[in-house]
């Protein structure tokens, strides 16, 4: 057998991974390339660095990039503060608390931010209850909405989830012992926890505090509906140029700068973790990567300055210990539940405010309803915009399953399989579109639709849905192999079974728990998307997030809380069947452990 | 030849236990605890897995606040002083190097600790990694050290303030057993010479027996006997102690007699057991009776006769050869197994399936105690 001939062979076993290039090289990766491409070009195509000039020249997108900067740079800020406890609790939970005190965490996450900045439009307004409380505790001119502090409160609520997720796995890591050997050698507990165990959650506060950053940037719905005009942000300016004005080459400015922002803070985010907890693997400090970090490597970019923070901490332990106000030097558990609890449910309670008001019989989101009517729930169902907009979303969010069942099993499959040359950079790729803001994908596919004339058909609302959705299959599909012991397959092989009987037989229903999860999740992203809806939708065409969008924009009246209420029923009967898949999972995980 | 128990001084302890207790939820993890341990002791906690030993470690150092019982260190009470506050070094298990900080910072932690700085500050460190032999890794991280030097940083750090009770749990579990056995003598070493009080949990007897001065031999979460290594080998007083340490032949017996401390028993076969103990025992008790295989004499019949005392009849079954010596199993009356051992050379000369007659020396018998559960 020839040497070609064998590495033709070696090909043939990638070829699942196939469709999947396609799709994102098609439909991502070119479109994109050439709505950036469009920024350096000028009206007659010749290349021009006008569009660049113009948008250092004008003064009010300077405005606007600062407003960015800053409005994400203080929800980071709130985040960290608000996940720090919650992440520290969880970590020093029983396992079995952990598990359910995360799905309070991650099920507002899955809510959809439309929905919640719906709640908050209803709470904070300036008739709203809170604004109400405010004024009935003495304060003068209480201002919740329209400005700075609402964009902040809903922001800060939106990306908390993610804040906690990612120090999470951080602190789970950091060795238990560490704070009791502490304490034995003599450290009262809030000297222990600034020379010992803050140093060493810092990675997964950078970590957090990055991606709810890059996140922020690309946020347009929060400062829409909670905003004035001061806290127009650059994903705004986008939407405006391209649905008012039209102007493509200014788009791929904006884009440009956001794309620009998001890949200098990913870069800094593989410095510190490695890009691989993506995939699930556990961000272990102490060893690899966080003990590189603080010797050899400390003199590089970030990780410089995070060893520094952690050294001075850690060099600072008396002085920091000193400052700690004196109750929580050594918060006993009570103390520490109470200040959870009232973090959570600042996360899980005002999502609720929707369900009251889609009773109202006022003709606006007001709280507390007056009187009880079922009237708002009639005309969402009687109404052909509502229910058709409902309808579209549930069934391309059933094909958008599918197909990134299809294309992300195949894809992490074969690269959880198979060791390649470049597979790196191929997963770097798949995982792009997590990584890219939502924001340019949905605009640079709009381009490409707009122009080959099939912007507003559902066939663009599958193709950007998968785009977005199959690299989260890919992620949990390549977690699931993790626990999955490839000794069954070749257990399988040896007792004669074929490669795709193994896949059929023994394979697939040993990661079934992970599949049914990914299927979930794809699901969920496709549901819940405003990004690629926003542009790729149009006229009667809606989906449910779209059309609530447009009724936020246009005129918010209580059936707003009836599709409210809507999503959320939905959104929380797919999650929590997930959640009864996975731990299912778990346990005849650990039942073929067991029997292995 | 082992030396006699020593009474154990219960004035100048330095660390006492009495009648300590820990739940969990329902089921109890160290029930009516009393240890005593004096000035420069070392104690190893010896049991199986879940029998308490972590438990009972944690709440000496106040890492765990005991249900009931008190705790004393020297003459100051402490069952609910804070960790901080005890004077005490611990080695964990895995070490607990703390990974963000240099060997070098490691070390000088419990001394910043007590705001120890400058020159004593680092003199103290030099001094206590020069003991460990490892003061050329000072500024390296813990990362970069093998199992072993880690172990070394851990025992330094523990060491380096000098306190007055060093807790050590399994510290060397992970370890191969050259670096293990390594280890123990350096240990042993640096405790006699600094006179430091240690409580040593393992669950490995070899390291148990080695390293202490006295065995404390727990099981499902209560002590089951305090002793020196010899008391716990020659006089177990259950059949859990007696089956944990070496090997052993246990059987059944009945009691006939008892008088001043001899207990005359009826063992295997009606065969008569003459043995001195101190448990209180009358006629028709029933006992479970050990006897050490080194201690257990395999002969042919003609040697004895069956109605001396501290005979039982058996069928030789098998003879392995194991070097140093020769261990025989043989058949007894009632169908159980009696194991023999014997220095290599002394050839019984007996052929498997043949009669032989096992005998031991009256104070090689040890009579046990019921176990609580029955057995
Ligand atoms: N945090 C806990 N919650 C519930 N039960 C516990 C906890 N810690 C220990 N236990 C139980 O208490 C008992 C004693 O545990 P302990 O850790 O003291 O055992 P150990 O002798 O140290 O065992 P090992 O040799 O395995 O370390 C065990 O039955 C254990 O299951
Ligand atoms: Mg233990």
């Amino acid at each position: 057998m020839s040497a070609a001939r064998a590495r033709s062979q070696g090909l043939l076993r990638l070829w699942p991974l196939l469709p999947a290039l396609l799709l994102l090289g098609i439909f991502m990766v070119y479109p994109v390339a050439d709505l950036l491409s469009l920024s350096f070009t000028d009206q007659a195509g010749r290349i021009s660095i006008q569009n660049l000039a113009l948008f250092m020249q004008r003064p009010v997108y300077a405005r606007v990039l600062q407003s960015s900067f800053l409005i994400s740079a203080y929800t980071t800020v709130i985040c960290l503060v608000l996940a720090y406890p919650v992440s520290y609790y969880l970590a020093s939970s029983a396992e079995r608390v952990r598990s359910n005190l995360l799905l309070v965490v991650v099920m507002p996450f899955w809510t959809g931010f439309l929905v919640r900045t719906c709640a908050w439009l209803i709470l904070l307004a300036p008739s709203g209850p809170l604004t109400q409380v405010g004024v009935w505790l003495g304060f003068q001119n209480v201002k919740l909405a329209y400005n700075l502090t609402g964009v902040l409160i809903g922001m800060s609520q939106a990306l908390l989830p993610l804040a906690v997720l990612n120090m999470l796995p951080v602190m789970l890591g950091i060795d238990r012992n560490l704070l009791p050997a502490a304490a034995i050698m003599g450290a009262r507990p809030a000297e222990g926890f600034w020379r010992v165990y803050f140093p060493l959650s810092l990675p997964g506060v950078a970590a957090s505090g990055l991606l709810v950053f890059i996140s922020a940037l690309g946020f347009f719905i929060t400062p829409t509906i909670l905003g004035g005009p001061q806290e127009t942000m650059i994903a705004q300016l986008i939407i405006v140029q391209i649905q008012e004005l039209l102007n493509w080459r200014f788009a791929g400015v904006l884009s440009l700068v956001l794309l620009i922002s998001a890949l200098v803070v990913y870069y800094a985010y593989d410095r510190i973790l490695g890009m691989s907890t993506l995939v699930g693997e556990r961000a272990q400090p102490g060893r690899s990567r966080l003990s590189r970090l603080f010797d050899s490597s400390l003199a590089r970019l970030g990780a410089g300055a995070l060893g520094l923070i952690g050294r001075a901490a850690s060099g600072m332990g008396l002085v920091l210990a000193r400052l700690t106000p004196a109750p929580l030097r050594r918060p006993g558990r009570a103390l520490q539940t109470t200040l959870v609890a009232l973090i959570l449910a600042f996360l899980m309670l005002p999502t609720l405010f929707v369900i009251p008001v889609s009773f109202t019989q006022s003709t606006f989101l007001d709280f507390p309803p007056r009187g009880l009517t079922l009237r708002w729930y009639e005309e969402f169902i009687h109404s052909q915009a509502w229910m058709s907009a409902t309808i579209r979303s549930l069934y391309v969010a059933a094909i958008v399953a599918v197909t990134s069942m299809l294309l992300g099993g195949a894809t992490a499959f074969t690269l959880a399989r198979e060791s390649f040359y470049g597979k790196k950079l191929l997963l770097a790729l798949v995982l792009s579109p997590l990584i890219l803001p939502r924001m340019v994908i949905a605009v640079a596919l709009f381009y490409l639709a707009a122009r080959l004339h099939f912007a507003g058909t559902d066939l663009a609302l599958v193709i950007g849905h998968t785009i977005i959705a199959f690299p989260f299959v890919v992620v949990t599909v390549m977690v699931g192999f993790q626990g999955y012991n490839r000794q069954y397959d070749r257990a399988a092989a040896i007792l004669g079974a074929k490669p795709s009987r193994t896949l059929l037989h023994v394979t697939l229903p040993l990661m079934r728990s992970s599949l049914a999860a990914a299927a979930i999740f794809a699901f969920m992203t496709s549901f819940d998307d405003l990004n690629i809806a926003l542009f790729l939708t149009g006229g009667e065409q809606n989906t449910l997030p779209k059309q609530m969008w447009s009724a936020i924009i246009l005129q918010a009246t209580p059936i707003l809380g009836v599709a409210s209420t809507v999503l959320l029923i939905l959104i929380s009967a797919f999650l929590l069947a997930s959640e009864v898949v996975r731990r299912q999972g778990v346990i005849r995980r650990r039942r073929a452990g067991a029997a292995a | 030849m082992p030396s006699e128990p020593q009474r154990h001084d219960t004035t100048n302890f330095k660390l006492r236990l009495t009648n300590v207790s820990k739940r969990y939820g329902h089921s109890d993890a160290l029930v009516n605890a009393n240890l005593v341990v004096s000035k420069g002791e070392c104690v190893t906690l010896l049991g199986p897995s879940g029998s308490g030993k972590t438990t009972l470690l944690n709440v000496v150092a106040g890492l765990l606040p005991p249900d009931e019982g008190e705790v004393w260190i020297e003459d100051r009470l402490a069952t609910h002083l804070p960790a901080y506050e005890r004077d005490i070094g611990m080695m964990f298990q895995n070490y607990a190097l703390f990974p963000h900080l240099t060997v070098y910072d490691n070390v000088a932690f419990p001394l910043r600790m007590r705001r120890e700085r400058g020159a004593r500050l680092r003199e103290r460190v030099g001094a206590a990694l020069a003991v460990v032999s490892l003061a050329d890794k000072a500024h390296r991280m813990p990362s970069e050290l093998s199992g072993g030097q880690q172990q070394r940083i851990s025992l330094a750090r523990a060491l380096v303030y000098e306190p007055s009770i060093i807790l050590m749990d399994e510290p060397l579990a992970a370890l191969d057993k050259k670096l293990r056995e390594q280890l123990q003598l350096e240990i042993r070493r640096i405790q006699k010479r600094l006179g430091i009080t240690m409580l040593y949990v393992t669950h490995d007897q070899q390291e148990a027996l080695l390293l202490s001065d006295r065995i404390c031999l727990m099981n499902n979460a209560r002590i089951e006997q305090v002793g020196s290594p010899d008391d716990l080998y020659f006089r177990p007083r259950s059949v859990f102690a007696a089956d944990f340490i070496g090997d052993s032949n246990i059987f059944p017996a009945e009691v006939v007699t008892m008088s001043a401390g001899q207990a005359c028993l009826r063992g295997p076969g009606g065969s008569t057991l003459q043995a001195a103990t101190d448990l209180a025992l009358k006629s028709g008790d029933k006992v479970q009776v050990m006897i050490r295989p080194e201690r257990l004499r395999i002969g042919t019949p003609g040697q004895a006769t069956e109605l001396d005392d501290n005979c039982v009849p058996a069928t030789l079954l098998e003879t392995t050869f194991l070097g140093e010596a020769t261990r025989y199993y043989a058949s007894g009356p009632t169908g159980e197994t009696f194991v023999s051992k014997a220095l290599a050379g002394a050839s019984s000369g007996v052929a498997p399936g043949e009669p032989v007659l096992l005998t031991a020396d009256r104070d090689s018998i040890i009579v046990l105690s019921p176990d609580r559960d029955g057995r």
